[in-house]
């Protein structure tokens, strides 16, 4: 801990232990005996940043090398922010408490739109200056990978360059690149940026010049440096069963949101969904071999004593090997009384002897998400799941004992209509009624059903990318509706913020000259902007007027086919083609089925050899 | 077999709740491989009871916990793995075996034993002659903050042993607050009053010895 950082200063915050690091399997290397020092930043608290498993994968790769110390930041909550300017404390990493500014490369990770302002603001609390533009040869390099980051360009005057894809073997590219630079005594930061863009993945986007036609939509992006990609390609590590898994995971002291071993089963997501930004960009689908997964999973609990692991992927109930897989670990974890845990399980997809094997100590939630209220709204949006699979399935776990029910759906979604709003309240009744059918002797004696809806986001990279979003008061009537019709006992209804999601589509389909605005709304006090007790809509508003930019420009335009968007020059393997034969076979209201039984041709089969299911037999 | 362990809590650690620390201690013997007894029923959890809480910020030796294990074990092999396997700034200071059926004895500590350093030992006067004037008195009434709001306790009968060594240490004995004792800042609080605040609670630093039993035993 730094000297600076007294007693007094933590006692005076809330969870203090957020800002002490020597958690169990935090590493420490002496900086003197390592050549560059990398501040892996999360713009958001602690207890969130380390639920993150794209954090343990890159701090462990970064620190396998001896020439590369690599140490953590996150986001102080706005207590310690206050004690932090009070005490003219800049921001430091948690391992050494050295101050960030002096570290050679600053890595951000990019998870949601309204993280973007902490970004910002904890560059400005280490004392580095908020633009590329200003930053010389004293100053550190500032990265950014995640999924926001396959669309850059909000953040392209602030960010010297992104990382697109997977990081395991890029951030070892980058690092050998940096180096190279750094031993060749060299002050100039553009022939560094120069270097690195060369390497497949990263995009410098100071070296990109982008034109803008007389009614604001983009006329052209183009390269303004030889040599440097006019299409900028993701990474892909081809084979997860070989690539680094951090088997020593850092076992935080304080209760963070996913308190246990995380381990992820694959990466990618066949089935499709049109909404999904997930679903396209982490495509091809990769697994991980039963017995990688087994190994590592005894090793994780040797190295973190958990009492939990968790199987992670986009849709757990899609592994090809799932029972295997859940009967070896289950034949290892239950004698050590380590728990299983599947969150993001779809439950038509499990065998339910297994279902009821690995649940079977806490029947407390059932969770579903059918997206949509009616069979029509979800043939649109491609989300394979019936109002029979989610009754049938009630119905067995209400007769097992289990007692509450969620469901989340979204709405604003393409062509929803009043009714699609009532069939949302007509599932949750039918629900009910599967339990009320049910004899007393079999069922638990309460029920409860919550329903969720968040306000649709169209994002990049999705067959929706070029609607409109919902305006406002659209979100707000729809919300009013759902609200009258689910007056029902036993039924609650939570809705999300309409204005969070607006100034979310804002920014997720943003171009750079969102930049400004993010500054400005900064300036006006903008920051942990997710949480509800921060976001402070009139401040965004105001940024926004004071820009000079129209806020729904952004969020509730339509776009054309033919329009150049932001993110054209970011390839990540799905086409352009692919998502507008998606966008318009949803508005027929036709499905696409998921492409592990044949290959829908989405465009990643022409990268050579990355997608397995490429092979299967092309759709007739 | 049970097995009950006296252990450290200190430097940045002492930041982490009791509940934190509990969570830690579990880790840590699944790290280890010690065979933890588990409760029966809905949700097992190891048998493992805990000393009441020390205050966020004390460092402190005087953690205990009563383990249950499943076979035989020296307390001397749980005391070196658990110790390999825990956080650097806690440690197992000593283990000892005890009977299956021996009472519960940790419930039971009433007493801490507090080692509270000045800072600056130029202050060394100031603090003597606020302990003077505490001395003297027949009654001590400090604010103490209980669940219910703050409440006015005599704090004079909590002290069980004051004693000042020349290098502005302090060695106190405290009712503990489980036993309706107090807390060493309630008495720090005290005496930087009767320094006619010319000291405050910020220039102490205070380190948990022990707890001990009502008649000044150790537990153990």
């Amino acid at each position: 801990m730094r000297k600076d950082i007294t007693d007094n200063i933590l006692f005076s915050v809330e969870k203090p232990a957020r800002y002490i690091g020597g958690e169990y399997n935090a590493v420490y290397k002496d900086p003197s005996s390592v050549k560059a020092r990398f501040a892996f930043a999360f713009p958001d608290i602690y207890d969130i940043g380390m639920s993150h498993l794209g954090m343990h994968i890159l701090y462990d790769v970064l620190n396998r090398r001896d020439d590369t110390f690599c140490e953590r930041v996150f986001a102080p909550w706005v207590d310690m922010e206050q004690k932090m300017r009070d005490h003219n404390i800049p921001l430091f990493a948690l391992e050494s408490g050295d101050d960030i500014a002096n570290f050679d490369i600053i890595g951000f990770t990019l998870q949601y739109e309204m993280s973007y302002t902490n970004i910002v603001n904890m560059l400005d609390l280490a004392g580095i200056p908020i633009l590329s533009q200003n930053r010389s040869s004293f100053h550190p390099f500032v990265m950014a990978g995640g999924p926001c980051a396959y669309n850059p360009e909000p953040l392209a005057d602030i960010i010297d360059f992104f990382l697109l894809g997977d990081g395991e073997e890029a951030i070892n590219e980058i690092m050998d690149c940096y180096l190279v630079w750094k031993d060749s005594n060299s002050k100039n930061r553009n022939e560094f940026l120069r270097r690195v863009s060369y390497i497949e993945g990263v995009y410098v986007p100071s070296f990109y010049e982008v034109r803008y036609h007389d009614d604001g939509t983009i006329a052209s992006v183009e390269p303004k440096v030889q040599g440097v990609p006019s299409i900028i390609k993701k990474r892909i590590v081809k084979d997860l069963t070989k690539a680094a898994y951090p088997e020593r995971p850092i076992v935080p002291f304080i209760d963070i949101v996913h308190d246990r071993a995380v381990l992820e089963v694959f990466r990618g997501c066949t089935r499709g969904c049109r909404f999904c930004q997930a679903g396209i960009v982490y495509r091809p689908v990769r697994e991980r071999s039963v017995d990688m997964l087994v190994e590592t999973a005894d090793n994780l609990i040797k190295a973190t004593g958990y009492g939990e692991i968790s199987l992670s992927s986009l849709s757990t109930g899609d592994y090809s090997h799932l029972e295997e897989l859940v009967k070896a670990l289950l034949a290892r974890l239950e004698s050590k009384k380590v728990a299983l845990s599947l969150p993001s399980l779809r439950l038509d997809s499990v065998d339910k002897a297994l279902l009821e094997r690995i649940q079977k100590v806490k029947k407390t939630g059932l969770t579903f998400a059918p997206e949509a209220g009616t069979q029509r709204l979800r043939d649109v949006i491609n989300k394979g799941i019936t109002e029979e699979d989610i009754l049938r399935t009630v119905e067995y776990a209400f007769a097992q004992g289990w007692q509450s029910v969620k469901l989340y759906f979204m709405i604003g979604l393409p062509t929803e209509t009043e009714s699609d709003i009532e069939g949302i309240a007509q599932m949750a009744r039918r629900i009910l009624n599967v339990y009320y059918s049910l004899p007393k002797a079999v069922k638990g004696r309460h029920i409860d059903i919550t329903v969720s809806t968040s306000s649709f986001v169209p994002k990049p990279f999705t067959p929706f990318q070029w609607d409109a979003q919902n305006n406002m008061d659209m979100l707000y009537d729809k919300q009013k509706l759902l609200q009258q019709h689910l007056r029902i006992k036993n039924v609650s209804y939570r809705w999300s913020d309409n204005r969070l999601s607006f100034m979310e589509a804002v920014f997720a389909r943003g171009d750079r000259r969102l930049g400004k605005v993010l500054i400005k709304a900064w300036q006006n006090g903008c920051r942990f902007d997710g949480w509800s007790d921060c976001f402070n809509y009139d401040m965004w508003l105001k940024a926004f007027d004071q820009c000079g930019i129209d806020p729904s420009f952004y969020a509730n335009r339509e776009r054309s086919y033919e329009e150049i968007l932001p993110w054209d020059h970011i390839d990540v393997g799905v086409s352009k083609g692919f998502l507008i034969r998606e966008h318009k076979r949803a508005l027929q209201g036709k499905t696409t089925f998921d492409c592990r039984s044949a290959c829908i041709k989405c465009g990643i089969d022409q990268w050579e050899g990355v997608c397995l299911n490429a092979s299967n037999s092309p759709i007739q | 077999m049970r097995v009950i362990a006296r252990f450290s809590k200190d430097g940045d650690l002492r930041f982490i709740s009791h509940l934190d620390m509990v969570h830690a201690i579990e880790r840590a013997m699944r790290r280890a491989d010690i065979p933890v007894v588990y409760s029966e029923g809905f949700s097992p959890h190891m048998k493992i009871a805990f000393s009441a809480p020390t205050p966020l910020g004390i460092s402190t030796s005087a953690e205990y916990m009563d383990v249950h294990i499943d076979g035989e074990f020296s307390p001397f092999s749980f005391m070196e793995r658990l110790n390999e396997m825990l956080p650097t700034k806690m440690r197992v200071l000593e283990a000892v075996q005890v009977e299956d059926n021996a009472p519960r004895i940790l419930g039971k500590a009433a007493i801490g034993s507090y080692t509270i350093e000045l800072k600056n030992k130029s202050y060394y006067n100031l603090l003597c002659e606020a302990l003077n004037k505490l001395e003297k008195l027949d009654e001590i009434v400090m604010e103490k903050k209980s669940k219910s709001g703050p409440k006015a306790i005599n704090i004079k009968p909590c002290i069980k042993k004051l004693a000042v060594l020349p290098e502005a240490i302090l060695r106190v004995n405290l009712l503990l607050p489980s036993a309706g004792g107090i807390n060493p800042s309630v008495l720090l609080e005290a005496v930087c009053v009767f320094s006619n605040g010319k000291l405050n609670e910020d220039m102490f630093v205070v380190h948990k010895d022990d707890v001990l039993l009502e008649n000044g035993e150790r537990l153990v």
